[in-house]
């Protein structure tokens, strides 16, 4: 695989969109309009940003074996599709040829690019075609290749749809869909939807055969790495990760949930010798199966699983609650084969009264699996369903799959990921995540992927992959509130410039003394023995004084919700005593303390530049000096009212003690100043 | 302290941003005041001043105040919200607020809540 950096040549071209065809022109006009004032949707920043390369790379350039690195949930659909129409428009290309790698793909895109559709295609969504243009639009239509069907699709559709197996010469139909390409229409274009998966020997071949009259060909992927190691051949000319995607708004970060290995312990029974193993005893195995070689002949034991699974289903239910019925989330769980797959909708009816109703089971051999109706009382089979997923007003809330729904297919909805199995290869991991990572809606809202996963998988190269914001341990009763959803960044931005208000420029030098001060200032050093400098403090108690004005301050701050509003000079900093001295009882006075207490931890974290983590050790050092200097020793719910009152009113005398060489010293130095 | 209610005002017209962070219920308090009254022109608190003062350890720091505000007659204000300040060097930073304004013509204010 080859990367270009197309560099600032590309940054002024896109000034002028200079050196292209007048079609192409008209049509990055038109793509750059606003799409939303005639209620249709605006290519995301990254999907513009990929759709202009590839036009500058084609035409200005002279490229045309381009390769885009997507993440996951980044719309390549819509990226596709604008590529499309711009080479229907400027370069008379009449056949795009689409290839898919699973048959859930085939029948997303088939959707997506059926132009007589139900539902509207990509390029009424996104409006691709400028008015002169739209009759183009009826030429594309979508033809699938399959077994069984005729050719003549290919003649009479503009995209045709397939998997690279439908062109195989090994195959009698992929032996006459090759010769139709080769000798029945005229240039074509690729488009190689993750594709590269594919084991390469007879792929690569086939796209060779097709050479010489493919005029464009365009690979997407989100791991450009091959299943088989070898490089990909065409030319990288974007790269959109995970973290620009999240920065964008456009995908959920993965917090991955574990149980604790002593608990639940990963076990597996041979489903043909009875034989017990632990997980990770089955590494082997697990590569094995992984690469076909040999079928997984194991299946979780019952305990574990339905631990695993009443975690996953707890996650279920926080992902629902967040969805405030908005959507409909879906918990997809991944087992390693199909038997386990059936025993896994087995428990779940059995044990969690979630029946077939709810749980659908997606496999290559289930997939016509007949599992309900449609409304018009048609047959429903599990591919279908599989496909609908998440639409409100389905009943289907548990996918189960053991490889079929690996790439492509992303649902959006897929709130929850149970992995009931082990990955090996980097390829496959990320590819199972990603069918979870697309944000449900857009917007500021911030969203999670939860992934339940065990220790012992050893998933640990997977979440730093997919850049998961946490691994999180938690127990099969664990009820979570929304303490893992990422704050979302908020950008404070500068809408009204005319309001800006200039900061006028000083009159006369305030001047500063810096000699003098410096000679004042000791040389700072960390105090090793800062316990012993604490416990040697001498508070001079007869001096101190109980106005309880402080603490009615204190506590007016805080309870008082009526408030009134004073202007004060800048010079007068007393605060007026007119309040209503009313007495706090015991448990407030120990509230207060807390906060009090609290404040000044935090308060000293920033002053001496730490972290707000060392909080908890720094509270107890104060708490344990109070009590040994203050309290004789108490605790605090065992001392007096007066005295808590005492070190209320006193408390900045105590926080004086608590220097910067002190704080350092209790904090081990580590602060961020150095 | 319950002051620690922070939020986004997001009703802003005289300010230049979209939306002001607000660190307490004062602070939103005071940037309702600000919009409604009319000798107000512009205000915000994201301005950027920060004025150097001298703690008790004799340490040079920063002190970032509440709100840069300009008034219909076009003077300025520099407006600091009391409450929350139990800090000893309160009384420092304003004190250098004081001069740091006074050279620069602008009014500088302390407003105390209680």
């Amino acid at each position: 695989m080859k990367s270009a950096k197309l560099g600032d040549e590309f940054e002024l071209w896109k000034k002028d969109f200079h050196s292209v065809k007048d079609n192409t022109r008209r049509f990055l006009e038109h793509l750059c309009e606003d799409k939303k004032k005639i209620g249709r949707f605006n290519l995301w920043k990254h999907q513009l940003d990929a759709v202009l390369r590839v036009i500058y790379s084609y035409e200005v350039l002279g490229k045309n074996n381009l390769l885009l690195n997507i993440v996951t949930g980044g719309g390549k659909t819509a990226i596709i599709g604008a590529c499309i129409s711009w080479l229907k428009m400027s370069h008379n290309l009449d056949k795009f040829l689409v290839l898919v790698p699973n048959l859930i793909v085939r029948d997303r895109l088939q959707k997506d690019f059926l132009v007589t559709g139900k539902e509207e295609s990509v390029f009424k969504q996104f409006d691709f075609f400028p008015t002169e243009f739209k009759n183009l639009e009826n030429e594309l239509n979508a033809h699938i290749m399959e077994q069984g069907t005729s050719p003549q699709g290919i003649l009479d559709s503009g995209i045709i749809i397939g998997n690279i197996h439908q062109l195989y010469e090994s195959n009698t139909s992929g032996k006459r869909n090759l010769d139709w390409f080769l000798n029945k229409i005229g240039n074509f274009a690729i488009f190689n939807d993750e594709a590269h998966n594919t084991p390469a020997d007879e792929y690569t071949k086939v796209l060779k055969i097709l050479t010489h009259k493919t005029s464009f060909r365009m690979d997407t992927t989100a791991t450009p790495e091959r299943a088989d190691g070898k490089p990909l051949d065409s030319e990288m000319i974007i790269e959109y990760g995970i973290s620009p995607a999240l920065d964008d708004g456009i995908i959920k970060s993965v917090v991955v949930y574990q149980p604790d290995a002593k608990i639940i312990e990963l076990t597996y029974t041979n489903k043909i010798t009875g034989e017990k193993k632990k997980v990770t005893e089955l590494d082997k195995e697990f590569k094995e199966a992984e690469s076909n070689v040999k079928q997984f002949q194991w299946i979780m034991d019952a305990e574990p699983m339905k631990k695993q699974i009443s975690i996953a289903l707890k996650r279920f239910e926080e992902q629902k609650r967040r969805a405030k019925e908005r959507y409909k989330p879906i918990l997809f769980m991944v087992t390693m084969g199909i038997e386990e797959g059936k025993r896994v909708r087995e428990v779940l009816n059995k044990d969690f009264n979630l029946g077939r109703d709810k749980v659908l089971l997606v496999t290559e051999d289930t997939a016509d699996e007949h599992v309900g109706y449609k409304p018009d009382g048609e047959s429903l089979t599990a591919r279908e369903a599989a496909t609908n997923l998440g639409k409100l007003g389905t009943n289907f809330e548990v996918v189960i799959s053991v490889m079929m729904l690996r790439e492509g297919w992303d649902v959006p909805p897929v709130s929850v990921i149970l992995l009931l199995r082990k990955f090996v290869s980097q390829v496959y991991g990320q590819q199972v995540i990603g069918r979870g990572l697309r944000k449900i809606r857009e917007g500021d809202e911030r969203q999670i992927l939860a992934v339940v996963d065990h220790p012992k998988l050893q998933h640990d190269w997977l979440w730093r992959k997919v850049g998961a914001s946490g691994v999180r341990q938690v127990d099969t009763e664990d009820v979570l509130g929304d303490e893992d959803i990422p704050v979302t960044p908020k950008i404070q931005k500068l809408i009204r410039t005319e309001n800006l208000i200039e900061i006028p420029s000083p009159e006369y030098e305030t001047k500063i003394d810096f000699e003098a001060i410096l000679k004042k200032v000791p040389k700072r050093e960390i105090k090793k023995n800062w316990k012993h400098i604490l416990d040697s403090v001498e508070y001079d108690r007869d001096k101190w004084v109980i106005s309880k004005t402080k603490i009615e301050q204190m506590r007016k701050l805080i309870v008082d919700k009526e408030r009134r509003m004073e202007i004060l000079s800048g010079e007068d900093m007393d605060i007026k005593e007119d309040l209503i001295k009313k007495d706090l009882s015991k448990d407030e006075l120990e509230e207060l303390f807390k906060e009090q207490i609290v404040e000044m931890a935090s308060n000293l974290l920033i002053e001496y530049g730490f972290g707000g983590l060392k909080k908890g050790i720094l509270y107890n050092v104060i708490l344990d000096h109070i009590k040994l200097k203050l309290l004789n020793g108490k605790n605090l719910s065992d001392a007096k009212k007066e005295e808590i009152e005492m070190v209320l009113e006193n408390i900045e005398e105590i926080r004086k003690n608590f220097t910067q060489p002190i704080v350092d010293g209790i904090l081990g130095g580590e602060n961020v100043n150095k | 302290m319950s002051t620690s209610e922070h939020g986004e005002f997001e009703d802003t017209k005289k300010s230049p941003y979209r939306f002001e962070y607000y660190d307490s219920s004062w602070e939103l308090e005071m940037m309702k005041d600000l919009e409604e009254n009319p000798d107000v022109k512009k205000w915000t608190k994201n301005h950027g001043i920060i004025i150097p003062y001298w703690d008790e350890d004799t340490k040079l720091r920063g002190f970032k105040p509440d709100f840069l505000v300009e008034k219909e007659d076009g003077t300025k204000e520099i407006v600091e919200i009391k409450g929350r300040h139990l800090l000893p060097q309160f009384k420092k930073k304003m004190e250098s607020a004081q001069k740091w304004c006074e050279a620069r013509k602008i009014v500088f204010r302390v407003i105390s809540k209680y």
